[in-house]
C-alpha cells in the first residue's frame, strides 16, 4: 500500500473497519494470552538467558584469543617478538586503567609498534592517545590513527583535534614538539574522564565485556547484589578475583588428574600442586620431573636472548627516527626545490612568451628583409645598365651574388622550418653553388660564364639582347646618315671612314656584331658607340653655329636695304622699316555678354560649376 | 444481489489482484488517466524561479529550511494508483494524487494556517515550539506569504499547486476515477457471476 507524506489528495476514500476489528481481536487476545505469557516467561527466560551467556562467553573468549594471536604475529612481523607477554600485561592494565577495551587497545598497540618499531614508544603513544582521545572526544582508535600518521610525518589528522595551531605551523614541527603540545594540551583528561559517570559505566562496561561481552544489565545489578559489592569497582575486582580463583581450581584440576592417570612424560612436567579438604585433610603434591623452569639454562639462554632482541629493536627504533627525520628534512628540501624550480620555470614561461612576441616581431623583420633584397637586386639590375667599367661591373657583380646569397640563406631558412626534405636540398645546392659564386668573385678571379650566369638571372633578357642592341645600332646609324645627308657623308658601314662638310675625316669604322661577343666587350662596343655619337653631335653644333653666322650675316645685308634686320625684333634695327601686327577684335562685345550671363546665372543661384566644384 | 460481495476498496483490490489480475491493471490505466492531467497541471504551477532569492538553492548553507528547486517540487507531484493504508479514522483511498517534497509543502500550503505568519517570539525566547516565528525578522512569515501566490481553494483543500489544479479540473478527473472503479467492480461482478473465478497464479 502506498502512503505518501505531505499534501495528499485521496480518491475513493471509504471507511474500512476491518482494521478496528483486528486491533479489537487482537487486543482480547492479548488479554487473554498475557497471563499464560506472564507464567511462561519467567521459567523460559532464565533458561534461555543463562544458555545466551553461555555462547556469548565462549565467543568472546575465542574473539580475544585470536585478537592476541594477530597483536602477537604483527609484533614478531616487526621484530618485537619479546615484547609480546609485556604488550600483553601492558593491555591488561591499561584496560583497567582506562576502561578502553583490550579490543581496540591491541589493534592499537599493534598499529603504534608497526610505526614506531618500538614496543616503548608504542605504550607511550597509547597512554597518550588516551588523554588525547578523552580531552578531544575524538573515539580512541581514531586518536591512536592520527598520532600513528604524525609520527611519519603526515599532520593532517591532528587539525580535528583543535591545538590551536595552522597547518603550516604542525608541518613545521617535528613529532616530539607535537606530542609535547599533546600533553600540554590533553594533560589529565584521561582520569577526569573516567572520574565521571561516564567513566565509571565504562569500566563497567570492559568489565562486564571481559567476564563476558553480552552480559545484561538486568543480571549485573543481581551479581552486584548478590555479591554485596560496594559499586562497580567493587564488582570488578570480585569478578577478576573470582575467574582467577576459578581458572586455579580447573588448572589443578587438571594437573591432578594428569599426575595420577598421565604418562610418565606428563608426570615429569606438572608442576606441584595441593590438594585440600576432604576426609583425607590437605597434601602437598611435589613436582616429580623439572618443575622450575626459570632457573633452567635454556630459560636464561631465553631471557639474554630477550634482552638482545630488546636493545637491537630500540636501536633499531632510534635510526629509524633518524630516517624519519632525514625524511622530513629531504621533503622539505624537495617541496623547496620544486618551489624553485616552479619559479624558474614561470620565468623561463614568461622568457620564451617574450621570444615568441619578439619571433613574431623578427617575421615581419623578415618579410621586410626579403622585400629588402629584392630592392636591392632591382636597384643591382639598374646599375648594371649604368655601369660603364669593368671595376663597377665587379663591384655590381659581387653584390649582386652576396644578395643572392643572402637570398639563398632565407629561402634555406623557410625551408627547414617547412620540414620538406626536397626544398631543403634544393635550397643548399642553391645555396652553394652562389657561395662558389661569390667567393670567385671576392678572390678577383673573375669567370665571366659564372657573371653571365647571374646576371642572365636578375636582369631581363631583352636589355642585353643582340636584336635590341643591333636595333639600338641601327637607329644611330640612321641618325648619323641622316646626319650625314646635307652635310656630307659617313659610312659607318665598313670601308675607309668618310669626310664631313666641315673637313671631319677618317670616322671610325665600327665593325657589326656578331651575337658572340662578350659583356664586356659588348658594354665597350656601346661606349665606342656613344664617343662616336657625341662627336657627330658635336659637328652638327658647330655646322648649326655657323649655319646662325651665315643668316645674321644674311639679315644685316638686308637691313642695309631697309628689310629685315637681326635686331629688328627689338625696335633697333638697321633700317628705317618698321613692320607692324596689328590685331583687330572682331566680336562685338560677344565676351561681356558671355560674362554678364555667367553673373546673372550665379546671382541666381544657377551655377554653371560641376557639383563638389570650390 | 451478486453471489460475490466486497465491501470496502481494500477487499476489491485484493479480490481484483487475486482472481482477476487484468481488471486490476485496466483499473490502474484507467485511474492514471483520469488523474495524470491534474498532476500535470500541478507541475506546472510551480514557478521555475523561486519566488524570493533567499529562498533559492546554493551551493552552501547551514540553514535546515528547504530550498525552492523547481526540479525538486515536480518531481515531488505525482500519483499513485494502488490503495493506501487505511488513516487513523479508518479511511482507505484507491487513489492518491500527492505533493511529497518539502519545499513543495511548504510553496503548497504556506499562509493556510497562519495567513499573516506565525506569532513571533523571536530568537531569544525560550521553549522549542515550532508554533511560533523565532526569526530575527518579525516580519519573516508575513513577508514569504506575501511574496507566494494566493492560496486556491477547492473541495479537497487549499493550496496553490495540487489543489489549485484540482480546483480547476473541477471534478472531472475525480468523475473520471469513479467511473473507472465503478466499472472495474461491475466488470469483476459479472465476471464472478457468470463463470467461477480462478485464484491467479
Amino acid at each position: 500500500m502506498v502512503q505518501k507524506s505531505g499534501v495528499n489528495v485521496h480518491i475513493g476514500s471509504e471507511f474500512d473497519a476491518k482494521g478496528f476489528k483486528q486491533a479489537q481481536s487482537a487486543l482480547a487476545k492479548l488479554s487473554g494470552s498475557a497471563k499464560k505469557l506472564a507464567g511462561a516467561v519467567g521459567l523460559a527466560y532464565g533458561a534461555k538467558a543463562l544458555v545466551a551467556y553461555g555462547k556469548a562467553s565462549m565467543k568472546a573468549a575465542a574473539d580475544d584469543q585470536k585478537a592476541q594471536k594477530i597483536l602477537a604475529s604483527n609484533l614478531k612481523n616487526v621484530g618485537l617478538a619479546y615484547a609480546s607477554v609485556d604488550a600483553e600485561s601492558f593491555i591488561k592494565s591499561m584496560e583497567k586503567q582506562t576502561a578502553i577495551l583490550d579490543d581496540q587497545l591491541r589493534p592499537a598497540y599493534g598499529q603504534l609498534a608497526q610505526v614506531t618499531g618500538s614496543a616503548t614508544k608504542a605504550q607511550d603513544l597509547m597512554q597518550l592517545a588516551f588523554d588525547v582521545s578523552s580531552g578531544s572526544g575524538l573515539d580512541y582508535a581514531s586518536t591512536v590513527d592520527i598520532l600513528s600518521q604524525a609520527y611519519v610525518g603526515n599532520t593532517k589528522g591532528l587539525k580535528q583535534l583543535n591545538l590551536g595551531l595552522t597547518q603550516a605551523e604542525l608541518k613545521a614541527m617535528d613529532f616530539e614538539q607535537i606530542t609535547t603540545k599533546l600533553r600540554q594540551n590533553f594533560a589529565g583528561a584521561g582520569g577526569v574522564a573516567l572520574d565521571s559517570y561516564a567513566g565509571s559505566m565504562a569500566k563497567l562496561s570492559v568489565a562486564t565485556a571481559n567476564a563476558s561481552e553480552t552480559i545484561g544489565t538486568a543480571l549485573l545489578d543481581a551479581l552486584i547484589k548478590v555479591s554485596g559489592s560496594n559499586g562497580v569497582d567493587g564488582l570488578i575486582s570480585k569478578i577478576d578475583t573470582l575467574a582467577s580463583a576459578f581458572a586455579s581450581v580447573v588448572t589443578q584440576v587438571g594437573n591432578a588428574v594428569s599426575a595420577l592417570t598421565g604418562t610418565a612424560t606428563q608426570k615429569a612436567f606438572s608442576p606441584g600442586y595441593f590438594v585440600g579438604g576432604g576426609r583425607a585433610g590437605s597434601k602437598t603434591v611435589a613436582p616429580t620431573g623439572a618443575g622450575n623452569m626459570a632457573l633452567s639454562v635454556l630459560s636464561q639462554d631465553t631471557q639474554k636472548s630477550d634482552l638482545a632482541a630488546k636493545k637491537k629493536a630500540e636501536l633499531d627504533a632510534i635510526k629509524r627516527n633518524k630516517e624519519l627525520a632525514a625524511l622530513a628534512k629531504s621533503q622539505a628540501k624537495s617541496a623547496k626545490d620544486t618551489l624553485k624550480a616552479k619559479q624558474e620555470q614561470a620565468k623561463l614561461d614568461k622568457a620564451i612568451a617574450a621570444g615568441e612576441l619578439a619571433l613574431n616581431k623578427g617575421v615581419d623583420i623578415f618579410d621586410m628583409e626579403k622585400i629588402q633584397l629584392n630592392a636591392a637586386l632591382i636597384g643591382q639590375a639598374e646599375a648594371l645598365g649604368k655601369a660603364t667599367s669593368g671595376a663597377q661591373l665587379l663591384a655590381i657583380a659581387n653584390d649582386v651574388a652576396r644578395l643572392k646569397v643572402k637570398q639563398d640563406m632565407l629561402a634555406l631558412e623557410d625551408a627547414i622550418a617547412s620540414k620538406d626534405t626536397a626544398a631543403i636540398e634544393r635550397a643548399t645546392k642553391k645555396l652553394n653553388e652562389d657561395l662558389k659564386i661569390l667567393g670567385t668573385l671576392q678572390n678577383q678571379s673573375i669567370k665571366l660564364t659564372d657573371i653571365k650566369s647571374l646576371l642572365d638571372s636578375i636582369v631581363p633578357k631583352d636589355l642585353i639582347d643582340q636584336q635590341n642592341l643591333d636595333d639600338a645600332l641601327e637607329k644611330i646609324k640612321k641618325m648619323m646618315l641622316l646626319l650625314a645627308g646635307g652635310l656630307g657623308t659617313i659610312n659607318l658601314t665598313g670601308g675607309p671612314g668618310g669626310s664631313t662638310k666641315f673637313g671631319i675625316k677618317d670616322v671610325p669604322k665600327i665593325e657589326k656584331l656578331t651575337g658572340k661577343e662578350s659583356i664586356g666587350a659588348i658594354l665597350e662596343y656601346s661606349d665606342a658607340v656613344t664617343t662616336l655619337a657625341n662627336v657627330m653631335a658635336d659637328t652638327l653644333d658647330a655646322q648649326n653655329y655657323a649655319d646662325f653666322l651665315s643668316l645674321v650675316e644674311f639679315q644685316r645685308k638686308l637691313g642695309d636695304f631697309g628689310g629685315y634686320s637681326a635686331n629688328m625684333n627689338t625696335g633697333a634695327g638697321y633700317g628705317a622699316g618698321k613692320v607692324i601686327v596689328e590685331i583687330n577684335d572682331n566680336t562685338s562685345g560677344l565676351i561681356e555678354v558671355v560674362q554678364t550671363a555667367v553673373q546673372e546665372n550665379n546671382r541666381f543661384g544657377n551655377n554653371l560649376n560641376f557639383a563638389g566644384a570650390l | 444481489m451478486p453471489n460475490v460481495e466486497i465491501r470496502g476498496n481494500n477487499d476489491l483490490r485484493k479480490a481484483l489482484r487475486r482472481f482477476a489480475p487484468d481488471l486490476e491493471k485496466e483499473l490502474r490505466v484507467e485511474l492514471r488517466k483520469a488523474l495524470m492531467p491534474v498532476v500535470i497541471q500541478a507541475r506546472g504551477f510551480a514557478p521555475s524561479m523561486s519566488p524570493m532569492s533567499g529562498w533559492a538553492a546554493r551551493s552552501f548553507s547551514e540553514a535546515r529550511f528547504p530550498f525552492y528547486e523547481q526540479s525538486t517540487i515536480t518531481k515531488g507531484i505525482g500519483l499513485s494508483t494502488g490503495p493506501s493504508k487505511p488513516n487513523k479514522n479508518g479511511f482507505s483511498a484507491m487513489a492518491t494524487i500527492y505533493n511529497a517534497s518539502q519545499a513543495g509543502a511548504i510553496y503548497e500550503t504556506a499562509g493556510r494556517k497562519n495567513p499573516t505568519g506565525q506569532p513571533w517570539v523571536g530568537p531569544k525566547a525560550g521553549g522549542a515550539s515550532k508554533k511560533y516565528s523565532r526569526s530575527n525578522n518579525p516580519k519573516a512569515g508575513a513577508q514569504f506569504i506575501t511574496n507566494l501566490p494566493p492560496l486556491v481553494f477547492s473541495k479537497e483543500g487549499v493550496g496553490r499547486m495540487l489543489y489549485r489544479a484540482w480546483a480547476a479540473n473541477q471534478g472531472v478527473a475525480l468523475g473520471a476515477a469513479m467511473t473507472a472503479i465503478s466499472n472495474t467492480k461491475i466488470k469483476f461482478y459479472n465476471r464472478a457471476n457468470t463463470s467461477a473465478l480462478k485464484k491467479a497464479a
